[in-house]
């Protein structure tokens, strides 16, 4: 029997091209690994793998942002995480990480459900915070307001709804506030529990990433060995 | 511990979706449930009498500890069980709707079961296959058999997709269409034997049988989305496959009754008209074998919620039974009746291991000392009968036979503990957002009452940080490395968990930021799988393994045992300290025998 929430998703074989078709628990395990590889530490990267397989399953392209989030963070987690002044978030780098930010802000959700006002500098691939704020504003029972120049989101328990998702889809945000707010919402996203195809170069750029995570084998390793199993 | 039964009307119950994972209160009182029938009703009332009483469930320091979870024994509420009792109850319908397997034993068979709402489908390729390609490591490329769960009904289509695919295994990718993906090998020395007895027109002789268990085993059973399969939240909301493992279990007692199928249409191949098939008692005798290795044992740790749910409905089985203020003469039998069975089976249980070999001595033990005082009606005749039993037993009895009792005592009280299966399932998106308000007192509070087993460890000495969990690169899967002895340190695996809860104390004794676990793991992000987990243990006290994982002494088989005894599995013979070998359905009846015939 298998654990695959955690185990090593198996990746195509070398010849393959066009599209690759995984599940969303291989996306979880795959962005967890990936991220860890990027550097992040374990915790943030599980938060990095729930975001990319929940973007995924409300059909928003989740484990296309997280590539991209991870090679532009690559190797600098440090500098791209928040640090918070008040309600003013910054970082060292070009860019927060949305998984630092997002976990950060999942963090603080008590304190956004009682009206304080969070004001982001811009985000790197900002679709990647969707989640947070929606796990936070379902936890929470509220409504959580996301917006910038040209964004605008709103999650809650139900699901995150957005006039224009393309517009998250984006290399880097401007500057955005994160409120709670009071305003209905139209029409959320629903999620699914189909996996989804994605293009399979997209797929090994991750895996080169989780590659990172696993120990070369040594003699020492082969001859202690697992079992056969 | 007894061989799988739990399958007659006592306990006949359609759980619903959609119930809590969780137990809550960890004192049982046994009072009426709104949901029992009422004959279950007045037999409850009539066993418990006027008076409450209440029996306090296990502590977490005494159940999760590695030597105790490494004793457990199947129960009734083990998911292999729970499926055939769900099956039997709600009269599902069997078929073996194809079978296309030629002279030399290769083709492909379709078996479907039918539920009140859904069916599913084993789909089976056998395939021939040259002794020297036979392996049971993970990293093989080509089995006897192979095997996928389909999701209702195949088409041709499906079929012919998933014969370009399920015999590539991870080579080949499956669909949401598909709740599983597995494979076996023969057994070569039984299977042939049993093809060429049935074949003469004999039946093979039992104690043949009995030394190996099973015709094929399976090298690896994957669900829950593995090669493209469809993901558990497909799944989870059907009352059929709410529970545990429900698809992966089903998949295996279908591929028993294939296995059995297919060495009676070889003997009939080789032996023509003088064939015969097996006998019906002697055909339950076979099992499906089953080798588990490391790759397996960091679930548990992996799945703190889910963890918690499989043990705090054992335990609060186990305390609704002690509870009970009297007997009936119906659940002594039952009880008598499940003890001699324990006793066969340990007598046929057989290892080479020297640590098993010591546990199944005393479990011999305990089991005829047990046989000795239940033989006396005047046992069950005071107030409270079994839990008498069982504070006798807990001071007087090894962790084996301890552990054998809550199998025992579970047995005859389907009608008090079967509806506890419906609350093994967790939802683990609910357990997973991590609480930032949390004040850091709060959070060290957490770990000075869950992990206080952990905070006075000195891992600097070599004993207690020997081990390391990594993921090869070779084969991809979990292996355990000696830290002074081995590279590969730099790539370890979060399932330190006492060490890492005792750096998180010792940094939240430092910290001297603001006081909220929001501020803390802004400045620590390294602390913030231990800070989830912490937080899971709060708030689910069977959720942690209370020893020490990276221990020079940690026995991992302890963690497999564990798992597979919930799965339902049996004679768990150990083959290193790494893994072991069990067979899985034996005993229990075919499809075709408990199942209406589907139309």
């Amino acid at each position: 029997m298998n654990d695959p929430t955690i185990q090593s998703p198996c990746g195509p074989p070398e010849d393959a091209t066009g599209d690759w078709r995984v599940s969303l628990a291989e996306i979880d395990a795959m962005g967890r690994k990936a991220a860890r590889g990027a550097g992040f530490a374990w915790g943030m990267a599980e938060e990095a793998g729930r975001a990319a397989r929940w973007l995924a399953a409300y059909g928003l392209p989740g484990p296309e942002a997280l590539v991209m989030a991870l090679t532009a963070i690559d190797g600098n987690v440090a500098r791209h995480a928040p640090r918070i002044d008040g309600t003013s978030w910054r970082c060292a780098a070009e860019g927060l990480c949305p998984i630092a930010t997002g976990a950060a802000l999942s963090d603080r959700a008590e304190g956004i459900a009682h009206g304080r006002d969070h004001t982001l500098e811009p985000v790197l691939r900002p679709l990647l915070m969707v989640p947070f704020l929606c796990r936070a504003a379902r936890d929470l029972d509220c409504a959580i307001l996301m917006e910038g120049p040209g964004v605008r989101l709103i999650a809650n328990a139900a699901g995150p709804a957005a006039a224009d998702w393309d517009a998250w889809d984006v290399t880097q945000s401007g500057g955005l506030l994160v409120r709670r707010t009071a305003e209905p919402l139209h029409e959320p996203r629903r999620a699914g529990s189909a996996g989804r195809a994605m293009p399979v170069t997209l797929w090994r750029r991750l895996d080169r990433f989780a590659q990172r995570t696993y120990a070369p084998a040594t003699e020492a390793s082969r001859r202690a060995g697992a079992g056969p199993a | 511990m007894p061989t799988p039964r739990g399958l007659g009307a006592a306990g006949c119950r359609h759980p619903q979706n959609g119930q809590s994972g969780k137990l809550g209160n960890p004192v049982v009182q046994n009072q009426r449930s709104p949901e029992r029938s009422a004959s279950q009703d007045s037999r409850s009332a009539a066993l418990l009498g006027e008076d409450r009483v209440e029996v306090p469930l296990r502590t977490a320091d005494s159940v999760m500890r590695l030597a105790r979870l490494g004793s457990f024994h199947q129960t009734r509420l083990s998911f292999m069980q729970t499926l055939l009792r769900r099956l039997k109850c709600e009269a599902w319908a069997f078929e073996r709707s194809c079978w296309k397997i030629d002279t030399d034993g290769v083709g492909h068979a379709v078996y479907t079961v039918q539920g009140p709402e859904r069916a599913y489908s084993l789909v089976c390729f056998a395939h021939e296959l040259p002794d020297a390609m036979r392996s049971d490591r993970v990293i093989a490329t080509a089995w006897d058999a192979t095997f996928a769960l389909f999701d209702g009904v195949p088409s041709e289509a499906d079929l012919d997709r998933l014969a370009r695919n399920v015999p590539k295994q991870e080579a080949g990718r499956v669909s949401d269409s598909e709740l599983s993906l597995s494979r076996a090998n023969r057994s070569v020395r039984l299977f042939e034997y049993v093809v060429d007895c049935l074949a003469e027109g004999r039946q093979p002789d039992p104690a043949r049988i009995e030394a190996v268990g099973y015709l094929m085993r399976t090298t690896a059973v994957y669900g829950s989305g593995k090669f493209g399969a469809a993901d558990r939240v497909k799944i989870a909301g059907r009352p059929e496959l709410k529970g545990p493992f429900q698809a992966e279990m089903l998949s295996v007692w279908l591929t028993r009754a294939f296995t059995l199928d297919l060495v009676e249409h070889m003997a009939q191949v080789r032996g023509g008209d003088r064939a015969t098939v097996l006998d019906p008692a002697l055909r339950r005798r076979f099992g499906v074998g089953n080798s588990t290795g490391l790759g397996m044992a960091p679930f548990l740790i992996n799945h703190p919620a889910l963890l918690n749910n499989w043990i705090q409905a054992r335990e609060a089985a186990l305390a609704r039974v002690r509870a009970l203020g009297r007997t009936d003469p119906t659940s002594i039998d039952g009880f008598r009746e499940a003890l001699a069975r324990a006793r066969r089976n340990a007598s046929l249980w057989r290892s080479e291991h020297p640590v098993q070999q010591q546990k199944l001595a005393a479990l011999r033990n305990d089991l005829d000392a047990l046989a000795a005082r239940s033989a006396s009606d005047e046992t069950f005749a005071g107030d409270r009968p079994w839990n008498t039993l069982w504070l006798w037993a807990a001071e007087a009895f090894s962790l084996e036979g301890q552990e054998a009792l809550v199998s025992l005592l579970l047995e005859p009280q389907g009608d008090l503990v079967d509806e506890l299966a419906d609350t093994m399932d967790a939802d683990e998106d609910a357990a997973f957002r991590i609480d930032g308000a949390m004040s850091t007192a709060a959070l060290r509070a957490i770990l000075a009452k869950t992990y206080d087993w952990a905070l006075s460890v000195n891992y600097d000495a070599p004993p207690n940080c020997a081990r390391f969990w990594y993921v090869s690169e070779e084969k991809l899967e979990p292996r355990l490395g000696e830290r002074y002895a081995e590279e590969g340190a730099a790539y370890e695996q979060p399932l330190s968990i006492g060490r890492d809860a005792a750096r998180m104390a010792a940094d939240l004794d430092r910290w001297t930021g603001a006081p909220s676990v929001a501020d803390f793991l802004l400045a620590h992000p390294e602390h913030r799988h231990m800070a989830r987990r912490a937080q899971t243990a709060a708030r689910y006290p069977f959720a942690e393994i209370r020893d020490n994982l990276i221990a020079a002494d940690l026995l991992p088989i302890d963690l497999l045992r564990c798992k597979l005894s919930f799965f339902g599995a049996d004679r768990f013979d150990p083959r290193s300290d790494r893994w072991v070998r069990i067979c899985m359905y034996q005993d229990a009846p075919f499809p075709h025998e408990i199942l209406q015939a589907r139309r």
